[in-house]
C-alpha cells in the first residue's frame, strides 16, 4: 500500500507523519513516500516566522477552528518534552493591536492568559486604542522540518526530490493515495481558482532585547498587509506584506521601505537593529482550507487523491490538526479496501 | 561659592545613576565618580536587573512604591525608545509562582507593571508544583550594558571617573565639598555600619534565547529571567555569607530547580556562573550628614543598602538622594554666605 504525500512544507511533512503514526501498525504493507521540488529551508514555510496565531476575523469555519485547537494541545504538550528545542517549540507572548474595538477571537480560550490590554499599555503603541496581551507558541520551521524529516527517515520513509507534473504521473508509477499538500502551486496539478497567492515579504533582523510579539490589525487592511514583528530563537522577523495575487517571489525595495519604517515606528526600540536577511513567499490564500478526497480521473485509470491544501497565513497554527484529519480520510479509504483488519481507529 | 565639587563613591547601578540624577538636578557641580570596580565587576553586574521590588522592612511601603514607580517610569521610556538596545533595557512578561498562596495575593506594585493578573487554571498547568500565580508584565535592566550606558551618558556631561579604592570618605575632604557613599556591600567597611550585611546570591547566566518569559518562584530562591544574550538562573540567598567564589554544587543545584521550573532549560549551554553580596539592611540608608573635624566641613549623603531591590528602586533613591544633595549645596552656601559677613 502506497501512499505520496506531495509537498514537503510543514503541511506535506507533518502529513506524512501523522500518517505514519496513525497506520504504520495496522497496514503492514504501508509505504509513505514524500515527492517535493523544494525542501527545507526552500519551502513557503520556512520563511514564516512560525508564530501559532489564527487570523483574528472568523472566517465562520468551525472545522478550521477545531483544527486550530487541535494544533496548539498538540504542540503545547510536547513543550515539556526533550523534542522542543530541536522542534523550534517554545512559549511566547505578545501583543494584538487594533485601531477600534473588536470582538474576541474564536481561539481567545485556546491560548494562554488572553485578556485585553490595560489603558497604560496601550500608551506605549500610540494610533492603536485597544488590543489583546496572550501568551502562545512558536514552532520555526528551520528547526521543525528537519525535525520531522528526521523522525519520517528513521521510520523508513522514502524522500524524493522532483517536481510532480500530475497525480497521474504518481499513480501510474504504482502509487495507491496521493497527498497533495503543494501549497500555493497546486493549481499547477489541478487548476482552483479559489486559491490566489498572498505574496509577504519580511526582513529578518538580530534584535534579541524584543521579547514580545506584536501584531497589529487595521480594519479594511486585510491581514498581514500592516506591520507586524514577531522575535523567534535567534532573529526578530519584521513583516507587514500581504499582496494577494502577486506571485512575484523577489524582495521588493518598496515593500522593505514599507516593512522597515512602519515596524519601527510601532517599536522605536528596533531602529539600532541589525538586518540580517530579506526574503519573500507566498501564502496560500483560499477561502478556506481544501481538505477533502477526490477520485481524479484520468486516460486509462483514476488516482485517489486527498487534498490538504490552502492554509494562507495560519499553516503553522492548524497543521497538526489538518494532518490528524488528512489520515482520517487515509483511513476511510484503507477501510474501503479491507485494509485494516480491525475497526476503524479512533483518532 | 565656586562649583560644588560632588564625589560618587560607588560605580554600581546605585552610584552610577545617582550621579546622573545629581548632574541632572545640579549642572552646576562639578561629579566625579570614585570606585575601586567598574562594570562588569560591580554587585550589580551579577544581578539579573528585573524589576520586581522586594519589601523593606524598615520603609513606608508608600515610600518603596513612590520608588519603584519613578524607576519603573524612568525606564519604560527608555525602553520604547532608540536608546533601548544600547541602555539593555527591555519589557519582559511572566509568572511568579506560588506552591503556596501567599498571605498577600496582590502586592503592592501590582499597579505599577504591566497587565497585572492571576494566572488562570491553564497556565498554572504549566507548573504542576505550584498552585497559584501572578502574570504581569515588568521591565528588565541587562548589566554591563545598562551600566556602560550610564557611564557614557556621565561622560558626555563632563564627569570623570576613576579606578581608586577609597577607605575612609574623610580622605577626600581636601578635594570635594560633597561625598555621596553609594559603596553597596562596601560600605560596611568603608563607614563601618554594623547593620549592613551581605545576602549572598549566586546566578548562571545561560545561552538559551528560546526562552522569552521570565518565571519566578515567590519563594525568592528560584527564578528565570531571560536578558538580552544570556537568560539569569537562580538562585540562593545565604545571609552573612561573604565568599565570592562560585560553589560548584550551588551551580548544580540552581540547575536542576531552573530546569524543574523549565524544562526545556535542561538544553542550555555555555554556562557561566557569577556571585553577588546583595547590600543587605533593614532599610536603604538614605540621609545627608555633616562630618567636621578640626574646623572642616564635609557634607555626607549616603545611598545604600538596597538589598535584592537595588534596580527596582535605583532611579527613585537616586533623585532623593540627588535631593539630598541640593540640600548639602543650599547649606553650603548659606554658610559661606554667613562667613562673608
Amino acid at each position: 500500500m502506497r501512499v505520496a504525500v506531495i509537498g514537503a512544507g510543514v503541511i506535506g511533512l507533518s502529513t506524512a507523519l501523522c500518517v505514519h503514526e496513525q497506520y504504520h501498525g495496522l497496514v503492514p504493507s504501508l509505504e509513505v513516500e514524500v515527492y517535493a521540488d523544494r525542501y527545507t529551508p526552500h519551502t513557503t514555510s520556512d520563511g514564516a516566522a512560525g508564530l501559532w496565531q489564527p487570523y483574528v476575523r472568523d472566517r465562520g469555519n468551525l472545522q478550521e477552528t477545531l483544527w486550530n485547537k487541535e494544533t496548539f494541545d498538540y504542540l503545547l504538550g510536547h513543550l515539556g518534552s526533550a523534542a522542543a528545542k530541536e522542534m523550534g517549540l517554545f512559549l511566547i507572548s505578545g501583543y494584538n493591536l487594533f485601531t477600534q474595538p473588536v470582538p474576541d477571537p474564536a481561539w481567545k480560550n485556546i491560548v494562554l492568559g488572553f485578556r485585553n490590554l490595560t489603558p497604560k499599555e496601550l500608551e506605549l503603541f500610540p494610533g492603536y486604542s485597544y488590543g489583546w496581551f496572550n501568551t502562545a507558541l512558536m514552532l520555526e520551521c528551520r528547526s521543525y522540518l528537519p525535525w520531522l524529516s528526521n523522525r519520517l527517515r528513521q521510520k523508513g520513509v522514502k524522500f524524493f526530490h522532483k517536481k510532480v507534473e500530475s497525480f497521474q504521473e504518481v499513480s501510474d508509477g504504482g502509487v495507491d493515495v496521493v497527498i497533495n499538500c503543494t501549497g500555493v502551486r497546486a493549481g499547477e496539478l489541478q487548476p482552483d481558482p479559489e486559491l490566489q497567492p498572498g505574496r509577504g515579504q519580511i526582513i529578518k533582523v538580530l534584535a534579541p532585547w524584543v521579547k514580545h510579539f506584536i501584531v497589529t490589525h487595521i480594519t479594511d487592511s486585510g491581514i498581514y498587509n500592516v506591520p507586524y514583528i514577531i522575535p523567534g530563537s535567534e532573529f526578530t522577523i519584521l513583516g507587514g506584506i500581504n499582496q494577494r495575487g502577486n506571485w512575484n517571489e523577489e524582495n521588493s525595495a518598496q515593500d522593505h521601505k514599507t516593512i522597515w519604517e512602519s515596524c519601527c515606528r510601532l517599536l522605536p526600540a528596533l531602529q539600532k537593529a541589525q538586518i540580517v536577511e530579506e526574503w519573500s513567499g507566498l501564502r496560500p490564500t483560499r477561502p478556506s482550507v481544501r481538505l477533502e478526497r477526490e477520485t481524479v480521473r484520468h486516460g486509462h485509470g483514476q488516482a485517489e487523491v486527498i487534498h490538504n491544501y490552502g492554509h494562507g497565513g495560519f499553516g503553522i497554527t492548524i497543521h497538526w490538526g489538518c494532518a490528524l484529519a488528512a489520515a482520517r480520510l487515509l483511513g476511510s479509504i484503507l477501510q474501503e479496501r479491507k485494509l485494516t483488519g480491525s475497526p476503524q481507529p479512533r483518532l | 561659592m565656586a562649583a560644588p565639587k560632588v564625589a560618587v563613591v560607588g560605580a554600581g547601578v546605585i552610584g552610577l545613576s545617582t550621579a546622573l540624577c545629581i548632574v541632572e538636578t545640579c549642572p552646576s557641580c562639578s561629579v566625579t565618580v570614585l570606585s575601586d570596580q567598574f562594570s562588569p565587576n560591580t554587585t550589580s553586574d551579577a544581578a539579573a536587573g528585573i524589576l520586581i521590588p522586594h519589601t523593606s522592612p524598615g520603609t513606608p511601603i508608600h515610600v518603596q512604591k513612590q520608588w519603584f514607580k519613578e524607576t519603573f517610569t524612568y525606564l519604560l521610556a527608555i525602553s520604547n525608545s532608540a536608546e533601548a538596545s544600547e541602555a539593555g533595557i527591555h519589557l519582559i512578561s511572566g509568572w511568579q509562582v506560588f506552591k503556596n498562596t501567599p498571605k498577600e495575593e496582590i502586592p503592592f506594585w501590582s499597579d505599577v507593571v504591566l497587565g497585572f493578573r492571576s494566572m488562570s487554571e491553564a497556565e498554572l498547568q504549566k507548573f504542576p508544583q505550584h498552585r497559584f500565580g501572578q502574570a504581569f508584565t515588568t521591565l528588565k535592566c541587562d548589566c554591563p550594558p545598562y551600566l556602560l550606558w550610564l557611564e557614557k551618558r556621565l561622560k558626555a556631561t563632563g564627569v570623570q571617573m576613576y579606578t581608586r579604592k577609597v577607605a575612609d570618605l574623610w580622605e577626600l575632604h581636601s578635594e570635594y565639598n560633597i561625598v555621596v557613599n553609594c559603596a553597596g556591600i562596601g560600605a560596611h567597611q568603608l563607614v563601618g555600619d554594623e547593620k549592613l550585611f551581605p545576602v549572598r546570591g549566586q546566578v548562571l547566566k545561560v545561552h538559551a534565547p528560546w526562552v522569552k518569559n521570565f518565571i519566578r518562584d515567590g519563594d525568592g530562591l528560584t527564578y528565570i529571567y531571560p536578558g538580552i544574550h544570556r537568560v539569569t538562573l537562580g538562585g540562593t540567598r545565604e545571609k552573612k555569607n561573604w565568599s565570592l567564589s562560585p560553589d560548584p554544587s550551588t551551580t548544580k543545584d540552581i540547575f536542576d530547580r531552573c530546569c524543574s521550573l523549565e524544562p526545556s532549560l535542561c538544553g542550555a549551554q555555555d554556562v557561566t556562573v557569577k556571585v553577588g553580596l546583595r547590600p543587605s539592611r533593614w532599610c536603604v540608608r538614605l540621609q545627608r550628614e555633616v562630618w567636621s573635624q578640626g574646623g572642616v566641613k564635609l557634607s555626607v549623603v549616603h545611598n545604600y543598602g538596597h538589598g535584592a531591590g537595588g534596580f527596582s528602586i535605583h532611579r527613585g533613591t537616586a533623585k532623593e538622594a540627588a535631593r539630598l544633595v541640593g540640600e548639602c549645596i543650599a547649606g553650603l552656601q548659606g554658610s559661606s554666605s554667613r562667613a562673608k559677613l
